[in-house]
């Protein structure tokens, strides 16, 4: 109660704090995020598919239902011809940050435990990190899924 | 600077190389019509040789032999292989793309097929040799236009057009190695695009590999060709080799006539190949026989750690685990009103996994009375009755809850109390109500995993609610 009251303070109307989970693939990954975020009682749970197919985004919401995931409202971004996709995920951030009190950051990747294997992934979550250090009211937590 | 201009997304692209381009086509035009009128009708001297700089062995006399006339034919299908970069830019031309495209690539071999005949006529006559420290073309445009303005147009023009054959590689690659990245067999960085929209990861490994081939050929281009022949003509023969295959599982219109047409361009490509791979081998073909096997073990030891993680990572609806699983609810019921139905919707709208009615009966023919009731009012939600002759609702409802434990093996159990609201609190009304539920309730908070939920029925005794 005293911090929503101190969220109201600083920034009347502001809804409650969300939990926004980045899902690439339907995996172990997502659901261990969604455990996580379904702990955070203070934040709202949500989940965001940035595609620019649109087909794969079919096949994300095919998945999130046959999992039985829908207590998570999935949201499909796409991103716009002129943007990559760190700079929509910022924007889909930002968008969340002007209307929320706080906003959790959750992106799940692959704990991997072997040198070479880092040079087969992207290490998405720090460069998503990186891009939205600084801004205010946005914390970002890359979740290491252990293989 | 390539590389720069690539990262940075060199967006008018066409319209910049057309300029090289058409310089270039015009000197060599001079150079050849020019150096052969001179050849012809007029006075020009041979390429002065300087043994020096001769790359090569000096033979004097000796015949046309068979490996040299397959090593003037590789040299030459080599020398052709430009042609096909429109072949992968046919979405770049206006409409109709492919019919526009036809024309080009006619025009294109009359042109090249024109100066390449009239520079090795030409050759032929002036003779330069092959060196280290000039091109042929250089001596050609010394020996034709001398030391003047037109022979530095045309060292310009040629280094602008390498220039941009160098660009091809820029524009194909990243793409191409999206492409693989895309399915697996390369890092999935190189599928990334970067601020420019541009694949940065595919241009700068593009940049790093081109700068090391050339350091470890210290430089001399005509050692790389080789390489580059026998990797152009692999591909050249498994494309074609593809279409054939293309044409005979898919029997579209015409679709024989395809595969005779990609038959003959896979069996000649892999004649070229061999002729390139036996007459340069020394000279460098060996080099990709060896690393293209190489790099295709890598592409599968990429494509095998990437489907062994996907096999770890991918998940069945029997492996998600919800937060809220075996999760039951109980609606406590006293006698059947209003207060009791809302308890009802409002239990089911939990959406637990089970959920049931409990009513604590005294004797039998109380039992008998609330099951008619229940079955009266046809609830989809089934009643438990249990038998409590001394009314001792809070014990009869924990030894209850004990065993759905055991049935349910539950999480989470909810008791949902439906409670009359009359009056203000503590008001004679309000205080004639609720007292076993607020006994209960004290008495259910100190049971583990336990929820309990009071369902306020307000009553006004004018009208009731809902």
């Amino acid at each position: 109660m005293e911090t929503a009251d101190a969220a109201a303070h600083v920034r009347p109307g502001l809804d409650r704090g969300v939990a926004l989970i980045l899902v690439g693939d339907v995996d172990r990954r997502v659901v261990s995020a969604l455990s996580l975020a379904a702990r955070l009682p203070e934040l709202e749970p949500k989940a965001v598919h940035v595609t620019v197919d649109a087909r794969d985004s079919q096949e994300v919401a095919n998945a999130w239902m046959e999992l039985d995931l829908a207590w998570v409202p999935l949201h499909i971004e796409e991103q716009h011809a002129d943007e990559t996709f760190l700079e929509c995920v910022q924007r889909v951030v930002e968008g969340e940050a002007a209307q929320r009190s706080r906003v959790l950051v959750i992106v799940p990747e692959v704990d991997l435990d072997r040198w070479w294997q880092t040079l087969l992934h992207r290490s998405t979550g720090r460069r998503i990190a990186r891009r939205l250090h600084g801004h205010s009211r946005v914390s970002t937590i890359v979740l290491p899924y252990p293989l | 600077m390539i590389t720069l201009a690539n990262l940075r997304g060199v967006k008018e692209s066409g319209r910049i190389f057309a300029i090289p381009t058409y310089v270039y086509i015009t000197v060599l035009s001079l150079l050849v019509g020019w150096g052969l009128f001179q050849v012809f009708f007029g006075d020009i001297a041979e390429v002065e040789f300087k043994p020096e700089e001769f790359e090569g062995a000096l033979e004097a006399g000796g015949s046309l032999s068979l490996f040299l006339v397959l090593k003037g034919f590789s040299s030459g299908a080599v020398a052709l292989t430009g042609v096909e970069a429109i072949s992968n830019g046919v979405p770049a031309f206006k409409r109709p793309e492919s019919k526009n495209a036809a024309a080009t690539m006619v025009w294109m071999g009359v042109i090249l097929g024109t100066l390449f005949f009239g520079v090795s006529v030409l050759a032929s006559h002036l003779k330069p040799y092959p060196s280290h420290d000039e091109t042929v073309f250089s001596q050609l445009g010394q020996a034709v236009f001398g030391g003047g303005p037109l022979y530095v147009i045309l060292q310009f023009a040629t280094a602008a057009i390498l220039t941009l054959a160098a660009n091809t590689a820029y524009a194909d690659f990243p793409r191409l190695s999206s492409i693989i990245a895309r399915d697996g067999y390369l890092p999935r960085q190189l599928s990334n695009r970067g601020d420019r929209l541009v694949f940065s990861n595919g241009i700068i490994f593009l940049a790093i590999a081109a700068g090391g081939l050339l350091v470890a050929f210290k430089g001399l281009t005509n050692a790389l060709i080789p390489l580059y022949a026998v990797g152009v003509f692999t591909s050249f023969t498994l494309s074609q080799w593809g279409m054939v295959r293309h044409h005979r599982t898919l029997r579209e219109k015409a679709w024989r006539s395809g595969v005779v047409i990609n038959a003959t361009g896979a069996i000649a490509s892999a004649v070229v190949l061999l002729i390139v791979a036996g007459t340069k081998f020394t000279s460098g073909a060996w080099v990709p026989l060896v690393v293209v096997p190489f790099i295709i073990g890598l592409f599968v030891a990429i494509k095998t750690h990437y489907r062994r993680l996907e096999d770890s990572l991918r998940i069945e609806p029997a492996d998600v685990h919800p937060e809220h699983e075996n999760h039951t609810v109980v609606v406590l019921v006293g006698r059947i009103h209003r207060g009791v139905v809302k308890a009802l919707h409002y239990a089911r709208s939990l959406r637990p996994n089970h959920i049931t009615a409990l009513y604590i009966s005294v004797d039998a023919d109380d039992e008998a009375h609330i099951q008619d009731e229940w079955n009266r009012f046809k609830f989809e939600i089934p009643l438990e009755i249990v038998n409590s002759p001394y009314r001792d609702l809070t014990a009869a409802v924990e030894k209850y809850l004990e065993e759905l434990d055991a049935r349910w093996d539950d999480d989470t159990i909810t008791v949902v109390i439906p409670e009359f609201v009359a009056g203000r609190l503590l008001s004679p009304t309000q205080l004639l109500h609720n007292q076993s539920a607020g006994a209960l309730k004290l008495a259910l908070l100190y049971r583990r995993n336990t929820v309990v939920i009071s369902v306020p029925y307000h009553v006004d005794h004018r009208k009731p609610e809902g």
